[in-house]
């Protein structure tokens, strides 16, 4: 109340300033009253006209002061008291089922254990196309089963890599008073949330971080992300002779300071990978082809970038390079500057490049940098063309991890028929799951093969769990204030228009 | 100080060419025979026979052809007609442009004389104040600006007792009333009493009043009194209209009554060419 009056206070000076001034001056002229008698008769009703002429702005004013007042304290709240239920749609949410956080999670919808019986179901996700995180739709919840809402989620939201609960204060800026965060990896403090912690999935779990040739070692370098899966990952290799996979033994090798393992392949080929203990369905299928045929470009930038690959020749269904938009919250990221190649970044694979250029182009596994804009180096300058100046990776510059997401994501939904496409298309020995499935093979077909899509070694956006995540009060919905503020203008402006018309 | 507009001049010495053959109006000088003094006219005074002191040239030939004896005719003398020039003094004029009034005023009497015509001037509010009669010549004309230079304006106005004592102390057949019309009983009827009324009515419309504020204290200058209006178009459509009827109540002269309204910035010299060419219908 104290506020309410305190705004109030605020809001009357200028109207009481305005009311002084309007009753303190009047302009006063000599002109004879001769025929302004009738005037003199009727002094009620001048008095009336004039009363309401020198008070109605000052009512109308103070009726907006008033609403303006009772907006600004709280006291009068028009946002409707909605609610949000968001679900983390990123990868581990949906790993080790059937009893995966997302399954728990919905499970919990279906027999309304959050205390929300009717709100809004959201899936926080990631979009490709702008680079960045989003949050789809679901429509209204709380009326669904189990069935009917798994069936829901699982049509409707594609597949993701990672989630930021940053985007979650959309939803406050949207009009939602209260949102639910069902998560497997909640954060360590959001006042604004409610966090509904669906526990991290308890399976082993383990996937190919990165496959490619290495020209130093003449090998096939794969490299595999670890979850509680200490035992070696089991090794086949598909003989076309026997038309079956042969089992290999071959070391595998730590990588020190993070959770993955490392194995060198010599021979090309088509390999399988799978857990060799324990009821684990974990199978990948990983095809080992020299990169002769990893370029194609897609884009201008690409186009550029391919003429610097001497020994890589176009292959008409690659898609190893292609320009995905990208939206840089770095300022320093010149858009616009190079006529066609703004905007557009290209996460360059390691084995296609050449020794004299690997300083300058970074790794597809190690390229979570942001693009550099910097002075071209004498052995660009050749195609660089009308351009003095082009985008490329600087290894120096390592410091955002989603452009190879960005990448990642624009890959698979280039890869139309892949994995989420009819099982007979693929050739013999391919098998794939849905990335939700707790059997994940990261591989999808095309008319040449079988392509691998290798994925970041964490799920993560660059925000820390750790992180306070405070996000921003919710915001009274703006509509029916203006609607409110907008009545009496419109009553005023009808009053005044009224006047007008009687003194034409 | 008060100038004469410089088109008088020209404006005089036009009509004097342009209205030759129109009759000019003349009268005999005084209308009791016991007044009139001799002069050249053609209206025969007396007839007496030649004295010593007469004019050999006045000496009637005709008849001392049949009398043989010397005779005088003598006739009675004749002037232009005489106008009465009626100037409102009283405050309400203020509003208007003073030095538009009386500039239109001076140079209007200039051109008079300039034509001929004797001039009787008073000033008036609700009696007859001042007066300046018998001008005849063009050399008058100071006595006319330092008559309108000392008018005051002040005081109220109520012409209907002035028109009276007008007709009846100086029985003008012309009369010319410069006024601001601000007068409560005056109407058309009370200048009947005239032959001929030119009413020249100096108005100052209330649109052109320069209205700025909400409210607005119009004071009367002659009650001193205020009036409080609140300027909207509701009022603002009232007082319109209560003005048109009042210029309405002047404007419908008919017969020896010639109404013409003028306002403050108009060009004065078509005001003058329009009093003469009535003047002289």
């Amino acid at each position: 109340m104290s506020s309410f009056l305190a705004a109030l206070l605020a809001l009357l000076v200028p109207i009481l300033a305005i009311l002084i001034v309007r009753v303190r001056t009047r302009q006063r002229l000599p002109f004879p009253h001769t025929y302004l008698r009738s005037l003199r008769e009727r002094p009620f009703q001048e008095f009336l006209l004039r009363t309401f002429q020198l008070y109605a702005d000052v009512a109308f004013d103070l009726l907006l002061a008033i609403l303006l007042a009772l907006v600004l304290s709280g006291v009068l709240d028009l946002s409707p008291r909605r609610t949000a239920v968001c679900l983390d749609g990123s990868w581990s949410m949906a790993r080790g089922a059937p009893d995966s956080p997302l399954e728990r999670g919905l499970a919990k919808l279906a027999r309304g254990e959050l205390g929300a019986e009717r709100y809004r179901l959201f899936v926080l996700g990631f979009d490709p196309r702008r680079g960045g995180p989003t949050l789809i739709d679901m429509g209204r919840g709380g009326k669904d089963d189990l069935p009917r809402l798994r069936a829901r989620v699982r049509k409707s939201v594609p597949r993701f890599f990672s989630a930021d609960p940053r985007a979650l204060g959309r939803l406050f800026r949207r009009g939602y008073r209260r949102v639910l965060f069902l998560t497997d990896r909640p954060p360590q403090s959001a006042p604004s949330l409610e966090v509904v912690d669906l526990g991290e999935t308890r399976e082993p779990f383990f996937y190919p971080y990165s496959a490619g040739f290495d020209t130093r070692e003449q090998a096939f370098r794969v490299r595999f992300w670890r979850y509680r899966f200490d035992l070696p990952v089991g090794i086949m290799k598909y003989s076309e002779e026997e038309g079956s996979f042969r089992k290999l033994s071959i070391e595998q090798q730590g990588v020190p300071g993070s959770p993955l393992s490392e194995l060198l392949l010599r021979e090309p080929g088509l390999y399988r990978f799978y857990a060799e203990v324990g009821p684990l369905d974990l199978d990948f299928l990983i095809p080992l082809v020299p990169p002769a045929l990893e370029v194609s470009p897609r884009g201008p930038y690409s186009e550029l970038l391919a003429g610097l690959l001497p020994e890589a020749r176009r292959s008409p269904r690659g898609i190893l390079l292609a320009d995905v938009p990208w939206r840089s919250a770095d300022r320093r990221f010149p858009r616009g500057s190079a006529r066609g190649l703004h905007g557009m970044l290209t996460v360059v694979p390691d084995p296609g490049v050449q020794p004299a250029l690997r300083p300058y182009l970074q790794p597809l596994v190690e390229a979570f940098c942001l693009p550099c804009y910097t002075e071209v180096p004498a052995e660009l300058l050749r195609v660089g063309g009308p351009h003095d100046r082009v985008f490329y990776f600087d290894p120096r510059g390592v410091r955002d991890e989603r452009t190879a997401l960005v990448y990642l994501s624009a890959l698979s939904g280039l890869a139309a028929g892949g994995p989420d496409g009819p099982a007979g298309q693929l050739p013999r020995g391919a098998r794939y799951s849905p990335g939700r499935s707790s059997s994940s093979a990261y591989a999808y077909t095309t008319s040449s093969g079988i392509e691998v899509l290798n994925l970041p070694p964490e799920e993560f956006f660059p925000f820390p769990i750790d992180e306070d995540l405070t996000l921003p009060p919710p915001a009274s919905a703006p509509l029916p204030i203006a609607l409110l503020l907008l009545l009496p203008y419109a009553l005023k402006a009808l009053v005044l228009d009224r006047l007008h018309r009687r003194g034409r | 100080m008060i100038a004469v507009d410089r088109e008088c001049a020209a404006v005089s010495r036009l009509f004097a060419k342009k209205s030759v053959r129109f009759k000019v109006p003349v009268r005999l000088k005084s209308e009791n025979p016991i007044f009139r003094r001799k002069g050249s006219s053609f209206n025969l005074k007396s007839l007496r026979e030649y004295q010593p002191f007469d004019d050999l040239r006045k000496i009637d030939w005709k008849l001392y052809g049949r009398t043989d004896r010397f005779y005088i005719k003598e006739f009675f003398e004749e002037e232009n007609e005489r106008f009465f020039l009626l100037v409102d003094a009283s405050a309400s004029l203020s509003v208007f442009d003073l030095d538009f009034y009386r500039r239109f005023i001076a140079s209007l009497a200039c051109i008079f004389l300039d034509l001929r015509f004797s001039l009787d001037l008073a000033a008036c509010t609700h009696r007859l104040e001042e007066s300046c009669l018998n001008l005849r010549h063009r050399r008058d004309l100071p006595r006319i600006l330092a008559f309108l230079e000392r008018l005051p304006f002040a005081g109220g106005t109520d012409l209907v007792p002035v028109l009276k004592e007008v007709r009846d102390r100086y029985r003008p057949t012309t009369l010319f009333l410069f006024s601001d019309l601000f007068d409560q009983r005056l109407e058309l009827r009370h200048l009947r009493m005239f032959r001929r009324v030119f009413l020249l009515h100096f108005h100052t419309p209330f649109a052109g009043l320069p209205l700025r504020f909400t409210q607005v204290e119009l004071r009367d200058p002659e009650s001193r009194r205020s009036l409080l209006l609140s300027h909207n178009p509701s009022s603002r459509r009232r007082i319109l209209e209560a003005e048109r009827e009042f210029l309405a109540r002047f404007s419908a002269g008919r017969g020896g009554c010639h109404y013409l309204r003028l306002e403050r910035g108009a060009p004065r010299a078509p005001s003058y060419w329009r009093i003469l060419e009535t003047l002289y219908e």
